[in-house]
């Protein structure tokens, strides 16, 4: 493609409340969902991400500019000279410092890395959040992940009890 | 949008969020979570979607269950070794210990002098000693034994165990347990035997006994090798000592059971190995491709082996054999699992070794099974299993699985 070879194309990603971010493609392109508009050519303007609002596509956007094969992208320079090893290492902590955000953010960032499919950044926020509750206590995965619980005391017992190594 | 009105929109947490997390949570986890609330509990227990979404996002380890000698004097390979197995414990590679997941004596287990390998599908292990048949899922704790059927002749011949099968059928999703047997044999007075064969096949959660298949299998199969499971079918390999005088094999190969139809066909062997020897042969599936492992031509001190790879067994055209390794091995091996670019096989019953998949670092070591710690967590104890009372060690590749039986 003439565009790529010439430069960085861009690409403008429009939040619902009305704010604009340009990015380059190929930073866009860690989004499959993107991916598949930019590829279907329904992405001539700019593309309105529904659902996802500005405060967290930015993060979103600074999650795909940093993990964007280096290759002709931001940060590239850097890496020509750095082991693979070294790189991974550093993505490693950088995600880690990524991800120190509050709970509802962290909600917000896997339900917008759901919805764009950028599986790094699903498997990062989801990770982090099954680190954080599989070995949490039933009340705390309930006001967690704010679920009720609907069974009869005697309900409860009966199901423990089947699963009762699962407790130990 | 502030953080005060984020923090207010995310008190409900939408079920898709939910369902993202709860998919990949480790077994016990969701096992202990289905105390939660009702629904949860028909999700993990019940809902076949959300099982087969979690298994996908689930990491491959193995599963090894050491068979330990329990009667002692007398050749090895006489028919009167007995063993039994403590239990079977899940190994991820990195590591030095393996940890017990199930122990046998959670159920009536005996020493057996029969005995089939391991087979897995989907979370599920099919354990069988003697005439006992048991499915498994080691994540959940469930055991399946499954009914006797008391149509095995007594008193044969090693050669005349049989064999089984686990696969999942697509079709009717449901997974099914296949048992190759004879259910006659006589011995002829000018040598040789004279035989029948059959076919049961028991699906889970549906079958209350055994049912015969409509046809029975064409030819007899190798004892005691369980079928490779490979898309939708059952793969097992042919014992030409078997065939009787009269047989005619239309290519020498594989038999093939479709789950789907419970029919059978014969898959033919890889078209460059006409002197394809059965007995040290092995098939297995690797990264969804169906392999088969043969010895090669001996180079001096040491073997070769070559891995030829199809990639369907599917429909009328015979499968695309394509030889894409050959390496220098010790001795016969056992294809075993991948992992990353490396190829896993046995080497002997209890060397797990390696080659990568361009074979050019040559044959590595991976452990030796007596090497590893093997870890009751009931009584954080570490066991070793020496080569003295270990007779031989059962490993598959295993994905733990919510898969109900």
């Amino acid at each position: 493609m003439a565009t790529r070879e010439a430069g960085k194309k861009m690409i403008m990603l429009k939040s619902p409340d009305g704010m604009e971010f340009e990015v380059e493609e190929a930073v866009a392109m860690e989004s499959q969902t993107i991916r598949k508009m930019i590829e279907d050519d329904c992405a001539d303007t700019a593309i309105l991400i529904p659902n996802i609002n500005s405060k967290i596509l930015s993060r979103v956007i600074e999650y795909c500019n940093k993990h964007v094969p280096t290759t002709g992208a931001t940060g590239a320079a850097a890496s020509d000279t750095v082991a693979p090893a070294a790189l991974a290492e550093d993505l490693k902590i950088w995600d880690a410092e990524f991800i120190k955000v509050n709970r509802a953010t962290r909600f917000d960032l896997i339900q917008a890395a759901s919805y764009l499919n950028i599986k790094g950044l699903l498997d990062l926020t989801s990770q982090t959040t099954i680190d954080t509750i599989s070995d949490n206590s039933l009340e705390e995965i309930r006001s967690f992940l704010s679920t009720k619980n609907d069974y009869l005391p005697e309900e409860e017992q009966t199901i423990r009890r089947e699963n009762q190594w699962a407790f130990q | 949008m502030d953080d005060e009105t984020t923090a207010a929109a995310t008190r409900y947490v939408p079920h898709e969020l939910v369902m993202q997390i709860l998919h990949r949570l480790p077994v016990k986890s969701l096992m202990r979570f289905t105390c939660v609330c009702k629904a949860w509990h028909d999700t993990i227990t019940r809902d076949q979607s959300f099982q087969r979404q979690h298994l996908c996002l689930q990491q491959t380890c193995m599963l090894i269950a050491p068979w330990i000698r329990t009667n002692y004097g007398g050749h090895p390979y006489e028919r009167k070794l007995k063993v039994t197995t403590p239990g079977l414990y899940r190994w991820e590679m990195s590591q030095d210990a393996a940890t017990l997941v199930l122990a046998m004596d959670s159920f009536p287990v005996v020493e057996a002098g029969r005995r089939h390998n391991l087979a897995h599908c989907d979370g599920l292990v099919l354990v069988s000693m003697d005439d006992t048949v048991w499915v498994l899922n080691p994540a959940t704790r469930h055991v399946l034994l499954l009914p006797q059927s008391c149509i095995t002749p007594r008193g044969l011949r090693r050669c005349f165990d049989g064999a089984l099968g686990l696969g999942h059928d697509p079709h009717s999703n449901t997974y099914k347990v296949a048992r190759f047997y004879y259910p006659s044999v006589d011995r002829l007075e000018r040598g040789g035997y004279h035989y029948t064969l059959g076919m049961e096949v028991f699906t889970i959660g549906r079958d209350q006994h055994w049912r015969e298949t409509a046809a029975p299998p064409p030819y007899p199969i190798m004892a005691g090798r369980t079928a490779t499971f490979f898309k939708g079918s059952l793969l097992w390999t042919i014992d030409e000592s078997l065939l009787l005088p009269g047989d005619v094999v239309p290519a020498r190969g594989f038999l093939r059971f479709s789950l789907n139809d419970e029919s059978f066909s014969v898959i033919p062997a890889p078209p460059g190995c006409p002197d394809l020897r059965y007995a040290t042969s092995n098939l297995a599936e690797l990264r969804g491709e169906l392999c088969v492992a043969h010895e090669g031509p001996k180079h001096k001190s040491f073997r070769s082996a070559c891995i030829w790879v199809c990639n369907d067994v599917d429909g009328s055209n015979p499968p695309q054999w394509v030889q894409r390794h050959v390496m220098n091995v010790p001795r016969c091996i056992h294809l075993v699992a991948t992992s990353n670019d490396d190829i896993l096989f046995l080497g002997g019953s209890y060397n797990l070794m390696c080659s990568d998949s361009q074979s050019t670092l040559g044959v590595r070591h991976v452990a030796i099974m007596h090497d590893l710690a093997y870890h009751h967590p009931n009584t954080n104890t570490l066991v070793k299993y020496t080569s003295e009372i270990v007779y031989d060690y059962g490993v598959i590749p295993y994905v733990p699985s919510l898969v109900s039986i």
